[in-house]
This record gives C-alpha cells, structure tokens and sequence, in this order.
C-alpha cells in the first residue's frame, strides 16, 4: 500500500534542511510561543505569515501539498468554530485563534518536511531520559506503516468473506492487530539480541 | 574440511509448557564450514531447533559451539536470518540496522562506516543506507536483513526460511550469495530444491525428532527427497 | 477531540505541559526502574499500534466517522505508566506528523487523553474490580466510558479557561457527542479485551508498571 512519507523533503536541498536539528526544535518552540502571546491585532500576523512563505521558498516545498497537507485541521475547527459563537465577540475570538492554529500548524509541517526523522530520534536521544523516548519513537516511526497495512489487509480479508465490519468487528480486528504487534515485539526482541544488544 | 566439530547438540530437548515436547532427543555434530539443510513439514521444529542453537530460548541438554556450552560471548560467532525479514528490520533506517550488530559488539565508529558500505556490497545493494525499511521490496528487505548480519561476519549463519516468498529470480540470486558466504551454515527450509543445490547434508525434521541424514551424495534429486517424504508414514 | 495549537491560552498551555511533562518524567522514572529487555520491543509496537488505532477513522450510521481513542485498553494491558508513556509519544508524533492536535496543546491533549484514559482509568478499575470482582466487563465498559466524559469535560474546562468558549452553551452539545463517543469506546474495549481472554491470555498477565 501506498504511504506519504512526511518527510521526504527532508532529503531535498534548501534551506531548513541545512539547518542543525536541534536548532530548528528551538527554533519551533520560540515561533510556536510567540504566536500564541501575539496580541489579536491582524498587523502582528503579517510578519509570522510572509515568514511562512520565504521558508517555504527556500526550502523547496510546492505551496499546492503544502496547503493540502495543512487543510487536516479544518475538522477540528469547524467543531470550534460552531461552540464559539455562542460566546460574545465568538466569531473575533475564534479567526484569531483559527489564525494562530493555522501559522502554528505551517511552522510544525515546515519543520517536519525539512528534518529526517532519524534525525529527530538522535536529537531526541541527547534529551534526559531521552533513550527511551527515542527508541519507542524509532520504533514508532518503522512500524506504524506495517501496522495499518496489516490492519487494511485484514479488513479487506473480512470484506471479501462477505462482511462488512461493525463495532464488533473492528474490535476483534483490533485486538488481532494487537496480538499480531505484540508477537512481532517477541521475535524483534529475537532479533535484537541475536545481535547482541544488551539493556542498558 | 570437514573435521572440527563446529556445534555438537547433544540430547536436546524443548518444550513450551511442560507436556508437548517440540524438540526430542535431538543428537547432531556439525563440522566447520558445512552447510547443513533441516527439511520437514510445519510445525517440525526446524525454527525451534534454530533458536535453541542461537541461545534464544531456553532448553534441556547441550548445545556446543567451539567447545563451549552457549555464552553470551558466542552471540558475534552467530548470525541468525529470520523467515520474516520485517522482524530483522526494527530501526528507521538502514544504515542503523546494519550497524547495530556492530555498534553492540564494540567495533570503532569508524570502522561501523565501512562495514555497513561493504556489507551492502556483498549483498548487491551498494548505497542503500538512508533508505526506509518500509520502503523497499520483500527480496529487497530479504537482502538487508542478510547485510545486518554478515556486517559483524560470524563464523555461523542460522537461516530460517531463507527462499520463503522470493520470486524465483530473487531465490536464484539469494541462493547464490548465501553460498558465496564463507561459513558453517544451518538452513532451515521446507524448499527441497534449496536443501538439494546448497547442503552438505540433509537431515529430516519430523515432529521434534531427526528422522533421517543424508550425505550430499546419498541425495540424487529434488525427486528422491520427494518420494521419500511421500512414503515416509506419519509425515501428513 | 485533539486540540490545535493557538486554541488555549499562555496560562493554560503552561500549567498543562508542566503537568504532562512532568508526569511523563514521572513515568519514565517507573518504567525504567524495573525495566526488562522485552519491555522496550513491546512499548515500541504498542506505541505503533496505539498509533494505528487512533489514525483509523471507521464509519458510522449517518456518514460521520469516529476513531478510537484506545489509551484505556492500553493501561489494562501494560499498565498505568507505560500506558500514559506510549500515548503522549503517539500524541506527539500525531500533532508532528498528522496535525492531529498541536505541538504547545500536547500537555492539555495529553492530560485528557492519555491521563484520564491510562492512569485514571486503570486505577478507578483496579478499585471497582477488588471491590465487586464478578463485574469486570461491566467496570470495563463503564470506566472506558467515563474516561472519554472526563476528558471531554476536560477539554471544555482548558477551552473556557482560555476564553475561546462559554462552559454553559458548549456543554451539552460536547457530552452528546462525547456519550456517543464513550459508549462506542466501551463496547470497543470491552470487545477487544475478551477477544484477548479467548485468543491469547497470557498477553493480559503482561507485567503491569
């Protein structure tokens, strides 16, 4: 089955992808806290906005998957948008906010199209306490997409058997996908220490 | 050749809860630099046999290799090929799959660089190391897998269902590598041609009891085995 | 209901994070206090698969979707702390690489999934289940439930905090859809866990930190 990687720009050459990854993470959290103290006044977004575009433009990132992949949270906000208005003033309240969310979500994406994962998992391994943290992200990371191939797999398996799956169904099909993850930790855990690896 | 006795089994028995015995009474010398091919149906034993050479699980009698009763020091003389490459491939790339039987037996940094280049060579896949696992085709990770293990060269390789679901191109290919790899090798495979072209010997896996050894001589053809195996009772 | 980033207040986003992030220390500390070698391949595919389950969206009658949240059915396998651990990683990952929920909110989200779902949860069953032990099933699907109602409440209180929402007008519309929600999640890991009893039990007699 076919995945999107997120970070397959990451292996392209522009500028965010030279950029040290530990730098970049700081430079995530600073952006990210400024637009969320930023006053609601339209002429303080500006800035945070054109800034999106230069980084998009010189990290080589086409605009059109970008906007695509940003759109993800407009579910969310619909949801908000219907339980501000009742409050005064809700619809002000609620652009300012769907503003921050929106240049909040472009800054992670930009960071996130720019930096290897393996990257971000050694980055995160100088962290304290961050081996495992970095381990399960590593593991995350490689098996995530396996999971939800077995789990299609299943339900197409299901489908074809002339059931279409209910509740019940995707519980059972859930808990296989559990049983499946957690045989797959036993003969990993084979694995790893048929080469030698050790707790540390 | 084939003089030293690299791995002597001697009565090993194994069993996952106390009454089903998956392993009986199993007795076999393996003399260095011998490829030995354990054939038989599901549920044999082959893999269980695999892994109790490999130190993996936990069984009654005696294993040797080198002389040695199983240590945690023997781990970097074996390398074990697992039927499914996914359960091999656990890190996010594939530099660090390959590296990490090295990195866990002490090898320099530097010298981890060159190993992972040269053991993707070997194995016809030469740049390959930021590639993700997920990424690439089952022969593909087949071949990975194969790299992660050569990388720290042990002197054993244990390989479980090495030609399962390869395409017969990629089966050719990958029989040919393994047999370019110098090393006392066990396969464990249910592919007669696999136990006909690579072993030395062939022995006979039926429900945890060795049934029959063949020398490279005894076994003609692909058609002998099958004969065998049809006439032998008790095998369906 | 994963929160987006600029959603909550400075004062929210802080006091959150300084809860979630501290107990995720906290965690850390218990899980690898005892920590055996097959943990770390187990937390890693239970991570993976926390992850599937809240990334598949399954139908409902009506065309809406639902996804499950799966934070209990986690902490009643691997237990409280490594439970609560996997979830906020694949909270994490999922506002990082799906923009499901937001980077600065990952302590509010997590507060009121991972928390209320896994260390909430498994202790409040642990308590029913001594007290009256011939109903498990029955705590099973209750506490799953609760544990979606709370984090609901939860959300609204973070939300109405930050001055985005009025508590009043917002709290029917989200208990309703939070109840639909709970009782989908009840039977959900009610269903799943008696499918683990009859396939494989001994996965449920996996040590619990």
């Amino acid at each position: 089955m076919k995945h999107h990687f997120i970070d397959d720009f990451a292996y392209k050459k522009g500028f965010l992808q030279r950029v040290d990854t530990g730098l970049k993470v700081i430079l995530l959290i600073l952006l990210l806290l400024c637009v969320l103290v930023i006053p609601e006044k339209v002429l303080f977004y500006i800035p945070f906005i054109i800034l999106t575009f230069l980084f998009l433009i010189f990290s080589k990132i086409p605009f059109i998957y970008f906007l695509k992949r940003i759109l993800i949270i407009f579910p969310f906000l619909l949801v908000l948008f219907s339980l501000s208005i009742f409050k005064e003033n809700g619809l002000r309240i609620f652009l300012f906010s769907f503003l921050k969310s929106l240049i909040s979500i472009s800054f992670v994406f930009l960071f996130v199209m720019t930096t290897k994962m393996t990257a971000l998992s050694e980055f995160i391994k100088k962290l304290p306490a961050g081996f495992l943290i970095s381990d399960i992200f590593s593991f995350l990371y490689r098996y995530f997409f396996l999971l939800q191939d077995e789990f299609e797999k299943m339900k197409r398996a299901m489908i074809s058997k002339g059931k279409n799956p209910k509740l019940k169904d995707y519980a059972l099909l859930s808990g296989n996908l559990f049983i499946r993850s957690y045989e797959r930790s036993e003969r990993v855990l084979k694995a790893m220490i048929s080469r030698g690896w050790k707790i540390k | 050749m084939e003089n030293k006795i690299k791995i002597e089994i001697k009565n090993l028995n194994f069993s996952y809860d106390e009454e089903k015995y998956v392993l009986k009474n199993i007795n076999l010398k393996i003399y260095e630099n011998e490829t030995v091919c354990i054939i038989g149906e599901n549920g044999s034993g082959k893999t269980t046999l695999l892994l109790c050479i490999a130190g993996l699980l936990k069984y009654e009698g005696e294993v040797k290799i080198d002389g040695e009763i199983f240590n945690e020091n023997l781990r970097k003389k074996m390398g074990f090929l697992f039927e499914n490459p996914d359960d091999a491939l656990f890190m996010p790339r594939v530099f660090d799959d390959i590296a990490f039987g090295p990195k866990n037996f002490g090898f320099e940094e530097e010298r981890i660089k060159e190993i992972v280049k040269e053991s993707l060579e070997k194995v016809g896949l030469p740049g390959f190391e930021e590639r993700v696992p997920h990424h690439l085709s089952f022969g593909e990770k087949k071949r990975i897998a194969l790299a992660s293990i050569i990388s720290y060269s042990p002197e054993i390789l244990l390989l479980d269902e090495p030609t399962l679901a390869l395409s017969p191109v990629s089966k050719e290919n990958f029989l040919k590598l393994i047999k370019s790899i110098r090393a006392t090798k066990i396969i464990a495979t249910h592919d007669l041609e696999v136990a006909v072209e690579t072993g030395d010997r062939v022995v006979l896996l039926n429900k945890g009891t060795i049934k029959k050894v063949w020398n490279k001589s005894e076994v003609k053809s692909i058609k002998y085995l099958k004969n065998f195996l049809l006439k032998e009772p008790g095998e369906r | 209901m994963h929160i987006p980033d600029g959603f909550l207040d400075l004062k929210t986003v802080s006091a959150t994070n300084v809860f979630s992030i501290g107990f995720l220390f906290y965690s850390i500390k218990k899980i690898t206090k005892k920590l055996n070698p097959e943990r770390i391949p187990l937390l890693g595919l239970s991570c993976a698969f926390i992850f599937t389950l809240e990334v598949i969206s399954f139908p409902l009658p009506g065309g809406t979707t639902v996804h499950l949240s799966g934070a209990f059915f986690i902490s009643l396998i691997l237990g409280p702390f490594s439970g609560f651990f996997i979830t906020f990683i694949s909270l994490f990952v999922q506002a990082l690489i799906l923009g499901h929920g937001g980077i600065l909110t990952i302590g509010a989200n997590s507060l009121n999934i991972a928390f209320t779902g896994c260390v909430m949860g498994y202790y409040f069953y642990k308590f029913f289940e001594e007290l009256f032990p011939s109903f498990k099933t029955m705590w099973i699907f209750i506490i799953s439930f609760l544990t979606l109602i709370t984090g609901s409440l939860l959300l609204l209180i973070e939300l109405t905090i930050s001055g985005k929402i009025l508590f009043s007008k917002s709290l029917f519309p989200v208990l309703f859809a939070h109840t639909i929600a709970g009782i989908i999640e009840g039977i959900f890991t009610v269903s799943a866990i008696s499918f683990l009893q009859r396939v494989k039990p001994e996965i449920l007699k996996t040590q619990k930190i």
